[in-house]
Formats: C-alpha cells, sequence, structure tokens
C-alpha cells in the first residue's frame, strides 16, 4: 500500500533520539511507530500513514468527517504532548505530509536557520491558555450599584410619571448594557497586561461565536508563552485577577501546559 | 488560604474543542508535499462538537481516553448527552415494541452495533 509521511514536531536531532530509546506513545494511525528523520541535527517526529487516507483527494474527503478528524486531531496532540513534555519542540498544525522521506530531509535543511531560532525561542517555555468569562447578570446588577449616574436616574424614574418612568429605565438599561461592554474590555486588558508581565509573550485568540460554560459568556481567550520556571508567578497574578474579578461575575479559567502552537509565526513557504 | 484562592481559577485539563483550536488552526505550517485546506476549521470544530457531546457517543468511536477530563463536557453538553441517550432508550423500546407485536424485522439491531471504523471505510468507497 502507498505511504506517506506524516508529521508532528520538529526539534533537534540530538534532543529527540534518546527519547527513542523509551517507550513511545501511540501514532497518528493505529498499528504504526512514531520514527524520526534528521538532517543537519534537526529532526522530525514522523510516522507512516496510508496514502489513500492523507494523500491530495482522500485527505480532503476525510476533513469532512468529524469523527475521523476528532481521533486524529487527540493524537496529533497526545504525541505533541509527549515529546513537548520532554524537549524543545517546534508544534505543527494539523496535516503535515511528505511523500518521501527524503523530502522531509530537505525541509529541514532548507529551514534550518529559521527551525533552529524558533527552538531556541520556546526552549524551556510552555503555552497557557487562559479564558475570561464573565456572568452578564451579575456584571449589570453590579453595574447598576455602582454607577452614580445610573442611581440617579433610577431615583428620577421613581418618582416619575409611568410613561416618564418607561422611557428613564429604558435608557438605564441602555446605558447599563454601555457600561458592562465596556467593563468587558477594560478587564480583558488588564489581563492580558498584567499577565503579559509575567510571560515572554501573548497571543489574543479568536473567540467563537457563543461560546457559553458553565461561568458565563467566553469575554475573551489568550494564550501566554511562559517559563517553566516562572509559572509559579504567572499562575498567581492570574489568582490575584480571579479574585479582584469574581464579585463583578467574571472567572478566569486556565488551560495548559500546551506544547507552543500559538508562538510559531506562520511564515509558510510557497 | 492558598487552597481556597486556588478555587477561583478553574484550571481544567484542555478538552476536545480547546485540542481543536488548536491543532487544526495553529502551529508552524510546513507546505508539504499534499495541499490541505483547512479552510472550513470552524465548521469542522462544530460538528465534532456535536459529535462529542455525547460521551457514549465519543467512546463508541474509539476516543475513550477524554472520559479522564471530567470537564470535557459543560453542564448544557450534559443534559444534550443525556437527551440522546433517553432517546436511543427510548427508540429502542419502540424497537422492542414493535417487535413484540409484528413479525421481526432481519436484523436491524446487529447494523447498529457495527464498528464505526468499518461503517467509514463502506461510506468512502461510495
Amino acid at each position: 500500500m502507498p505511504e506517506a509521511f506524516y508529521i508532528y514536531c520538529l526539534g533537534e536531532e540530538g534532543e529527540l533520539s534518546p527519547l527513542f530509546d523509551e517507550k513511545l506513545i501511540e501514532a497518528i494511525e493505529p498499528g504504526t511507530k512514531l520514527q524520526l528523520i534528521a538532517a543537519d541535527a534537526l529532526a522530525a517526529v514522523a510516522s507512516v500513514v496510508p496514502l489513500a487516507d492523507y494523500g491530495e483527494e482522500g485527505f480532503q474527503a476525510r476533513l469532512a468527517e468529524p469523527a475521523w478528524v476528532a481521533a486524529r486531531a487527540m493524537r496529533h496532540e497526545r504525541v505533541l504532548e509527549h515529546f513537548a513534555s520532554r524537549a524543545s519542540v517546534i508544534p505543527l498544525r494539523f496535516g503535515a505530509i511528505y511523500l518521501k522521506r527524503a523530502r522531509v530531509e530537505e525541509m529541514l535543511h532548507e529551514r534550518a536557520a529559521e527551525l533552529r531560532s524558533f527552538i531556541k525561542r520556546l526552549r524551556g517555555k510552555e503555552e497557557w491558555g487562559v479564558n475570561l468569562f464573565c456572568d452578564r447578570a451579575q456584571l449589570l446588577e453590579q453595574i447598576a450599584s455602582l454607577s452614580p449616574a445610573l442611581r440617579e436616574i433610577n431615583e428620577r424614574a421613581a418618582k416619575a410619571s409611568a410613561g416618564q418612568a418607561y422611557l428613564l429605565r429604558k435608557k438605564v438599561d441602555a446605558q447599563r448594557a454601555d457600561e458592562a461592554r465596556a467593563e468587558v474590555r477594560r478587564v480583558a486588558g488588564e489581563l492580558e497586561r498584567k499577565l503579559s508581565a509575567e510571560s515572554d509573550g501573548v497571543v489574543r485568540l479568536r473567540l467563537r461565536q457563543a461560546e457559553t460554560a458553565e461561568h458565563g459568556d467566553l469575554a475573551a481567550k489568550l494564550a501566554f508563552l511562559v517559563e517553566r520556571e516562572g509559572f509559579k508567578d504567572f499562575r498567581a497574578a492570574a489568582e490575584e485577577l480571579a479574585a479582584h474579578y469574581a464579585s463583578a461575575g467574571f472567572r478566569l479559567e486556565l488551560t495548559g501546559p500546551w506544547p507552543a502552537y500559538n508562538f510559531v509565526a506562520e511564515s509558510e513557504v510557497r | 488560604m492558598s487552597s481556597e484562592r486556588s478555587s477561583i481559577i478553574t484550571a481544567r485539563p484542555p478538552g476536545l474543542v480547546d485540542v481543536l483550536d488548536r491543532i487544526l488552526d495553529k502551529g508552524l505550517v510546513i507546505a508539504g508535499d499534499i495541499k490541505v485546506s483547512l479552510a472550513n476549521v470552524e465548521l469542522l470544530t462544530l460538528q465534532i462538537r456535536i459529535l462529542v457531546c455525547s460521551i457514549d457517543k465519543a467512546e463508541q468511536i474509539g476516543l475513550n481516553w477524554w472520559r479522564y477530563d471530567s470537564n470535557l463536557t459543560t453542564r448544557a453538553e450534559r443534559i444534550e448527552a443525556e437527551n440522546v441517550d433517553l432517546r436511543e432508550r427510548l427508540a429502542d423500546l419502540e424497537r422492542q415494541i414493535q417487535q413484540l407485536s409484528a413479525p421481526p424485522v432481519p436484523a436491524a439491531s446487529a447494523k447498529k452495533v457495527a464498528a464505526p471504523r468499518r461503517r467509514q471505510a463502506s461510506k468512502k468507497k461510495s
């Protein structure tokens, strides 16, 4: 059966090759083994995949099958977590496929300088995801009780005629919503600023539509590159922010450590 | 005190959606020999999210390792999973009632248990 090479991550040969003496984990396709393809003292963690599923047409068709993708995405991630926790590696996006071993070696050779600088930048660091959630009802309530302007309008509404009161309350609602939006932006900004100070880089992630969890609506999603050694301080800073804003309906969620997916620039060679 | 403070943050192990957000969309892009269009990542993520909202379903297709991730499903998703489960049970009961009241239909339930992998393979050929 014709085969291709699926690539997971890149690193230094000297650092990666001893890891292949230890017990390895499952590759993306069941029954296949992880292997190392090396050139110029750099190396790619790879495994053989059937061309029927990973060739031009086959792969595009497979990408339309959520179950097929989900299982492989998780395996890709597990391979990366295995190596990222043991070495400085450049994580690749899902679906890097080469037809020949020699093509992988060529790529390592051609991009050697760039790859080395990534490896250097990522050494000893991990990616941490920070999600900011906002319980809108709680925030609105807090704003209503704290804002003097809103209190004043509410008091006027209490004394006004029915029609007047209705209009005033409408005004209160609109203003409250405005203030809530501004407050969410401000808190997200402060979060980014304060946690950036404890990290080596930050990336704002795209919010997908209507991401709602138990702790309210997702208001911001950030990724930080954090030194392993410095994680304690990073976490402490996050906890301080979380404690400070909890009563206003904000909640922080921390995910990680991740391979540094968000910190390898997309300098695609075409 | 410190444990009390920690509880303000939910540090959760990454769930499937976090994983997909990253690996389908992020990471170093190397051109490779196969042109891949991941243009529809958003749709794909959504589809997969729907797919695994039922943990049973996830286990069925071999994604059982994230049963360890108790936070993978939000409360809403758990309710959804329960609904799916209940609907399946209801369908089962209806089938049973039908089988009791009508002559047996040839092996409709046996097909349902067939391994999903095989199902995919045959789907691909078509």
